[in-house]
C-alpha cells in the first residue's frame, strides 16, 4: 500500500514537473488598441438663393419667400439622442421682419419645425442619435409685415451648430 | 530527458497595434460613414521562435483572444503573417487572414528557430455606431511543440 502510494506521488510529480516546463515561455501576448474619437461633422450644400418679399394679396400681409434650393449632412457617433443642432444668425433682422429655418431631421432625431433665426441660438433639430445621413432638407422662410416698409437688400450668415443635447 | 525535451520552444513577440478612428476616416465627409476597415502595417508585431532542438523540430503557431472588457461587439479582428523572418528553420502557411476567435487556432506552422515573422492586423466592423472611447484586445499567440 505505501510502495503504492510512493510510486503514485513519484509519478505526478513526474507529470506536473513535465507540465510545469512545457509551459515556460511558449505563450507571448500582444495589445490591440483602437481610439475612435468624437466625431461631429456636418455640411451644408451651399448658399440658398436670395429671398424677396415682393408681393401681397390685397388686404393681407405681404406673402412670404421660401428657398429649399439647399441640403445639410451630418455624421455623428454622439450617441443616442446625443446631440442636436442648433441655428444662429450674425445680427438680428430688421424690426418685422422674419427669418425662419426648417431643417429635415434625420433618421431618429425630431426637427423643430419652422425656427425663427435670431442673434441667439435655437434649437432646430433634436434627439439626434449616432447616424450618418446626407442631403437632407434645409428650407428658409422671410416673412415681413406692412410695418417693415421698404427693406435694403442685405444678408445674413446662419450659423448650424452641433452640440451636446 | 523527457523534461528537457518538454521545455523546449520558445516564443516572444514585439511590437503591436494602436490605431486612431478619427473624422478622417470618414468615407466622404460628413453624411457619411465611418470606413469599415483598418489594416495595421505588415510589420506591426513581429514573432521569434528559439530554443528548437534543431531545424527539423516541428511546431505550430496558434492564434486566439481573450475577451474582456473594452472591446466592441461590432469588431472582428484578424491576423496574418507578412514575412518569413529569418533563421535556419523553415515556416509555412499564415500568408491570408485569419480571423481571431476565443478559441487557438492555427495561423502558421515550421520547424527549427526562425525569427522576425512580421505579423499584420485587420480590424472590420468598424462604423458611426462605435461610440467615442479606446477599445482594447489582448491577442495570445501559443507556439506548440509538434512530435
Amino acid at each position: 500500500m505505501l510502495k503504492n502510494l510512493l510510486i503514485g506521488m513519484a509519478v505526478l510529480g513526474f507529470v506536473l514537473g513535465i507540465s510545469i516546463l512545457a509551459m515556460a515561455d511558449n505563450i507571448a501576448t500582444q495589445l490591440v488598441s483602437y481610439e475612435v474619437t468624437a466625431i461631429n461633422e456636418i455640411e451644408v450644400s451651399g448658399d440658398p438663393g436670395a429671398l424677396v418679399v415682393n408681393s401681397a394679396t390685397a388686404g393681407s400681409e405681404p406673402t412670404d419667400d421660401t428657398d429649399n434650393t439647399t441640403t445639410w449632412d451630418i455624421t455623428t457617433n454622439g450617441g443616442t439622442d446625443g446631440k442636436k443642432l442648433t441655428g444662429a444668425i450674425d445680427t438680428d433682422m430688421p424690426a418685422n421682419t422674419t427669418l425662419e429655418i426648417n431643417l429635415t431631421a434625420p433618421t431618429g432625431a425630431t426637427s423643430s419645425g419652422d425656427v425663427t433665426l435670431s442673434t441667439t441660438a435655437a434649437d432646430a433639430v433634436t434627439l439626434i442619435d449616432s447616424v450618418a445621413e446626407s442631403a437632407l432638407a434645409i428650407t428658409y422662410t422671410l416673412s415681413a409685415t406692412i410695418a417693415a416698409g421698404v427693406v435694403a437688400q442685405a444678408s445674413k450668415t446662419v450659423t448650424l451648430t452641433l452640440t451636446d443635447t | 530527458m523527457l523534461l528537457t525535451k518538454a521545455e523546449a520552444i520558445d516564443l516572444s513577440t514585439t511590437g503591436g497595434w494602436t490605431e486612431t478612428i478619427n473624422e478622417f476616416d470618414l468615407v466622404s465627409g460628413a453624411g457619411s460613414d465611418l470606413v469599415d476597415t483598418y489594416e495595421s502595417a505588415t510589420d506591426a508585431a513581429s514573432m521569434t521562435i528559439s530554443s528548437c532542438t534543431g531545424d527539423t523540430d516541428n511546431w505550430r503557431l496558434d492564434v486566439r483572444r481573450i475577451d474582456e472588457g473594452g472591446w466592441h461587439g461590432d469588431f472582428t479582428i484578424y491576423v496574418k503573417r507578412t514575412s518569413d523572418g529569418e533563421g535556419t528553420g523553415s515556416v509555412s502557411g499564415g500568408f491570408s487572414y485569419l480571423e481571431v476567435t476565443t478559441t487557438d487556432t492555427q495561423l502558421f506552422s515550421g520547424a527549427g528557430d526562425r525569427s522576425n515573422i512580421s505579423i499584420q492586423y485587420k480590424l472590420t466592423g468598424m462604423s458611426i455606431n462605435v461610440l467615442p472611447d479606446t477599445y482594447s484586445k489582448t491577442i495570445t499567440f501559443t507556439v506548440v511543440d509538434l512530435p
